[in-house]
């Protein structure tokens, strides 16, 4: 599987798992997923686990994205998707991590989510914090395998 | 009139302790950043903190005692509501909350919306810290993210002036929107207090009757309250194209029905004005009363088979209040 295919399932996955109630479409460009795709084949996570983060990954990518730009003339049904699709992904996160068990990626992840919102309202720069808390994630798992194995 | 933590013997100030130590003790926002400050006040304007007397009752039902967990779990709930009542003040553009501006009227949108996703997160970040019980920390944040809540508003966005909506699509709408939250309060809080599952399973069921009776109750009074008491028009709910219980069975009078069908975005007021003067004086009302009151009935039942819990006296309680008896 190369990185385009990679991405390519993690976008299928995750709209197959949104609630067609939301009306939510995965209209982010698929460039906002390729450093994070580079991530998981460098750290050479299997095919189902990588495809698993990428989509927690792309949720909450959106969810960054659907709750920017709120301009004056935003208002009725548009304000109200946007508003609501951030709301949506921001909880569906979480639920994915642990529907896949991904518990210590959670933890590892909502204080740096939470750190995003903090930023955002400063008006301070974001956009290299989630990819370098998943680094920080990935180096940790790593180490703990290697301590394991070592005992 | 008794205030319903009184009535459940719990410290409101103990409360709202809770609630503001989750931003006091937050090492990433300094006590005295605007966040901070904006967060502190809105826990300070007041609220009848609803859902962590739920979360404290529900604890009652089992045999711990850990204070604090319940407690924080409790003010989890709140962080979690108030956060979904700054996004829905923006998403209906109210200009007031408890009588104050509204947060997004203070900051404006973008900050506002921030403001509760910073809530939210918070409540993510303090719950995944008991990361050794997993099972727990599982269910709990399951209950607490709003997964449901939002898709109990999308389902009434994607209603609005929909008169052909079934009364079953009606009361998913508002199991998602109201009653969930308040019927995962209940349980959290007895598995917090080391109930037994079909106890908890039990509190959850009465706290969904309890939310689904309440959110019916809430449509009622969008016709029965005066404009003064409500601060906005009566029937709002149908003028933003809400299609709430008392309207359904208003569609079912023939006479009424082509004149409710009849409103759309673009209806002047005074259509709709004399459409809800026909609700009003219509059997809807009293038709929806039926419908609450037999979810109360149902929620009695449930007090009854849990009689052997002293905590029992405590869902009677509930139930004054939401029944508006007490309240």
């Amino acid at each position: 599987m190369n990185k385009y295919e990679l991405i390519q399932d993690a976008f299928q996955t995750l709209q197959r798992e949104i609630s067609p109630d939301t009306g939510i479409q995965l209209d982010m460009p698929c460039e906002e997923a390729e450093e994070m795709a580079n991530l998981l084949f460098e750290y050479g996570l299997p095919t189902l686990r990588s495809t698993r983060l990428l989509s927690i990954y792309i949720a909450i990518k959106l969810a960054l994205l659907r709750h920017s730009d709120f301009s004056n003339s935003l208002h009725g049904e548009n304000l109200t998707r946007k508003v609501l699709d951030g709301d949506y992904l921001y909880s569906f996160y979480v639920q994915l991590c642990l529907q896949w068990n991904e518990y210590d990626l959670l933890a590892h992840l909502a204080p740096v989510i939470k750190q995003i919102q903090i930023r955002r309202i400063e008006g301070a720069a974001y956009h290299d914090v989630l990819l370098q808390c998943w680094e920080l994630f990935f180096e940790l798992e790593k180490e703990s395998v290697r301590k394991s194995r070592a005992m | 009139m008794t205030r319903l933590d009184e009535e459940l013997g719990i410290s409101l100030r103990s409360v709202d302790r809770a609630i503001e130590n989750m931003v006091k003790f937050d090492k990433d926002i300094p006590r005295s950043s605007p966040l901070a400050q904006h967060i502190l006040q809105l826990i300070h304007s007041g609220g009848k903190r609803v859902r962590p007397l739920m979360v404290i009752v529900g604890s009652r039902f089992g045999p711990s005692k850990d204070e604090k967990k319940t407690m924080r779990l409790a003010a989890a709930a709140e962080f979690i509501h108030a956060a979904s009542l700054i996004h829905d003040d923006i998403i209906d553009d109210s200009p007031l909350r408890r009588g104050e501006p509204a947060l997004h009227v203070k900051l404006g949108v973008h900050d506002a919306l921030h403001v509760g996703n910073y809530m939210s997160a918070r409540v993510v970040e303090l719950i995944s810290e008991y990361s050794a019980e997993r099972e727990r920390f599982a269910y709990d944040l399951s209950s607490l993210v709003t997964t449901q809540l939002c898709l109990g508003e999308y389902q009434q966005l994607s209603h609005l002036y929909d008169y052909d909506v079934h009364i079953e699509e009606y009361l998913e709408k508002s199991r998602n929107k109201t009653a969930q939250l308040m019927a995962s309060c209940l349980k959290i809080g007895a598995l917090a207090g080391g109930a037994e599952e079909n106890t908890a399973d039990l509190l959850y069921s009465f706290g969904e009757k309890l939310g689904i009776a309440f959110q019916i109750r809430d449509d009622i009074l969008d016709f029965t309250q005066s404009a003064q008491k409500l601060g906005k028009p009566a029937g709002s709910d149908l003028r933003k194209g809400q299609v709430t219980l008392p309207v359904l069975f208003a569609l079912e009078v023939d006479a009424l029905a082509s004149r409710i069908r009849s409103i759309g975005p673009d209806t002047p007021s005074e259509q709709v004005d004399a459409v809800v003067a026909s609700i009003q004086q219509s059997d809807a009302l009293r038709q929806s009363e039926l419908v609450s009151e037999q979810y109360l009935d149902e929620a009695r039942e449930l007090i009854r088979q849990l009689e052997a819990y002293p905590a029992h006296q405590d869902l009677n309680v509930l139930l004054n209040y939401f029944s508006g008896r007490d309240n």
